[in-house]
């Protein structure tokens, strides 16, 4: 009888060399804090936490690229939870590998990543403004195509993707964003300063849900045309506050072009909002907020928001 | 005696798979067995390794010594299809309870769907073969699966049954789909004496005050039965990871790691 590998599945794994954990180890090799039998034995049982992540959680095992996402997944949240141990020191990385269960890293970051991943799936569920008569039963049972043709989504299509990204451990931005506009292929995670970036993001896009369910939304289905034929319908829908509060002195959303190009005219110059009128109109945001009743972090972001959705104004409508 | 000769795996797996059938076959089977797995084991595409057990006249000498999880990434290709029913016979008893924890459980839960699609395959087997599998399955596991699919008319069935007089085409036995009946008569047919205790655990738990509670108590036997198995399996193959580490979360305020050189970190 054969000796029976036990880790067939993960046979051709090979740890990215840019992962901190590859990078620990090999610190470990050059500098003597790790014997090349205790590496063999550490990547035994990284291979192992794969090996059994794939049983546990992969239905077809044909699946190829369900298995490299789970060994990826293992890989990454070991080192993550390495990172995260050793406060990024490679020396004590390397203590911390020799006296250590690995599996203890990996614990480490899953613990860490997972609590990203539950608000990404709070986003996805919960972003969207949905229409009137829309129940929270109906709501919780529908599918993000449901929510995308009924409701109006409070992230972007950029965001829709990050936040999916997210969902398998890989991440689509490269800098924080006020609103994700860069966005690249999704990634597999790689160091904790892109957790920690993911963290601000997903904050990002929460403190716009509680900044858009703040505003008087009743009559937000009533808009010709509606808001979700809009690729970005928050920031449309800002801008057409903004407009109306300039224009009419109302809290209203309707926007037509005319109003625009009106707007435009009275606070633009050489594609440069007015700087009172700026301040004027994030004031009444930070004020507006605050009578609301919304946090600090909502209000600042609120602020940063309205800030960018002028400065793209500024750019669009010259364009157009 | 002559050592076999060296071969790189890698390379005669692709060599093996570019040739034709006939020749093929004359070459793998030219190779000693062990070199044979070690072609096999180099080759990661479970459809490749498909092709390449089916190059010797009886691959269950390859079946038995490959890794269970190798089988079971072969037998996926074909799951649902029915053809999974050729390669199934050629695995041992062991290597069957192993896939069985492997392909029906998922985060430590039972998956229903999964094991509805093996039950399928399974009864496309000779019936033989299906009787020794039976021997080896959880008949408490297959008697919740089935329970609501199958349903027993009234008290008479256990008098039919203990008379000898029930089968699967009894009236006193009604099914809620088609595979349900399918699943019923392949396990009549290949071993009367499982069809017994199935439809007596059936039975059992219809006759509970509290059928959802005899229901979790069976799924909650069987779990530990199985979580007992992959523990001993893993202890065998030096794997000290359990899935209950991989779900295990972490405090990370007052995150305790081993280091000798850190004051501020205890002993966990």
């Amino acid at each position: 009888m054969t000796q029976t590998n036990r880790f067939s599945l993960v046979a051709e794994a090979q740890l990215d060399g840019r992962l901190f954990l590859a990078q620990a180890l090999t610190h470990g090799d050059t500098f003597g804090g790790i014997s090349r039998e205790q590496a063999d034995t550490l990547y035994q049982n990284i291979a192992a936490i794969a090996h059994k992540l794939i049983t546990m959680k992969t239905t077809d095992l044909s699946d190829q690229s369900g298995l490299r996402t789970q060994i990826q997944t293992a890989f990454t949240l070991t080192s993550l939870g390495l990172e995260y141990g050793s406060k990024g020191e490679f020396d004590k990385a390397v203590r911390l590998l020799c006296k250590n269960r690995v599996v203890k890293f990996f614990q480490i970051g899953n613990t860490l990543t997972e609590k990203l991943l539950d608000r990404a799936r709070w986003l996805l569920k919960h972003g969207v403004i949905l229409p009137p008569g829309t129940d929270e039963e109906h709501a919780l049972g529908a599918t993000h195509t449901d929510l995308e043709t009924e409701g109006i989504q409070i992230y972007t299509q950029a965001e829709l993707e990050f936040l999916k990204a997210l969902l398998t451990y890989r991440t689509t931005i490269r800098a924080l964003q006020i609103t994700i506009r860069d966005a690249d292929v999704p990634r597999a995670l790689i160091h904790l300063a892109e957790v920690n970036m993911i963290d601000q993001q997903l904050a990002c896009i929460e403190n716009r849900c509680h900044y858009v369910k703040a505003l008087p939304l009743e009559n937000l289905f009533a808009l010709d045309p509606p808001l979700s034929i809009f690729p970005n319908p928050i920031e449309h829908l800002t801008l057409g506050l903004i407009v109306n509060l300039v224009l009419y002195r109302q809290a209203d959303f309707q926007l037509d072009d005319d109003t625009r190009q009106d707007f435009y005219q009275l606070a633009y110059v050489d594609g440069e909002i007015r700087q009172s009128l700026r301040q004027q109109l994030l004031d009444w945001i930070a004020q507006y907020l605050e009578h609301a009743h919304q946090p600090e972090p909502v209000k600042t972001y609120a602020v940063s928001y309205w800030d960018e959705c002028l400065r793209m104004e500024g750019q669009k409508v010259p364009a157009e | 005696m002559n050592s076999p000769k060296t071969i790189a795996p890698r390379s005669e797996s692709k060599k093996l798979l570019s040739l034709p059938t006939r020749q093929a076959e004359q070459l793998f089977q030219s190779y000693e067995t062990q070199q044979q797995l070690d072609i096999l084991s180099a080759t990661r595409n479970p459809k490749s390794r498909e092709k390449l057990y089916y190059l010797v006249p009886d691959c269950t000498e390859l079946i038995q010594a490959s890794p269970t999880e190798d089988v079971l990434q072969v037998l996926d290709t074909m799951l649902g299809t029915g053809l999974a029913s050729v390669l199934l016979p050629s695995l041992s008893n062991e290597q069957f309870e192993e896939l069985l924890d492997i392909a029906v459980w998922r985060d430590g839960k039972l998956d229903e769907e999964s094991l509805d699609l093996w039950l399928f395959e399974l009864s496309e087997c000779e019936r033989d073969d299906l009787g020794r599998f039976l021997r080896e399955l959880d008949i408490r596991l297959l008697a919740a699966l089935l329970h609501g699919r199958i349903t027993l008319q009234d008290l008479h069935s256990g008098m039919l049954l203990e008379a000898g007089y029930l089968d699967p085409s009894s009236p006193a036995i009604d099914y809620a789909d088609e595979r349900a009946r399918a699943i019923c008569n392949a396990i009549w047919e290949a071993d009367g004496e499982v069809f017994v205790i199935l439809i007596k655990e059936l039975f059992a738990i219809d006759t509970e005050g509290d059928v959802d509670a005899e229901l979790a108590a069976v799924f909650d036997a069987v779990q530990a039965d199985r979580a007992e198995r992959v523990a001993a399996r893993d202890k065998e193959a030096g794997i000290d990871v359990t899935e209950a580490d991989l779900i295990e979360k972490v405090d990370l305020e007052s995150l305790t790691l081993d280091d000798d050189e850190d004051d501020n970190d205890t002993d966990e």
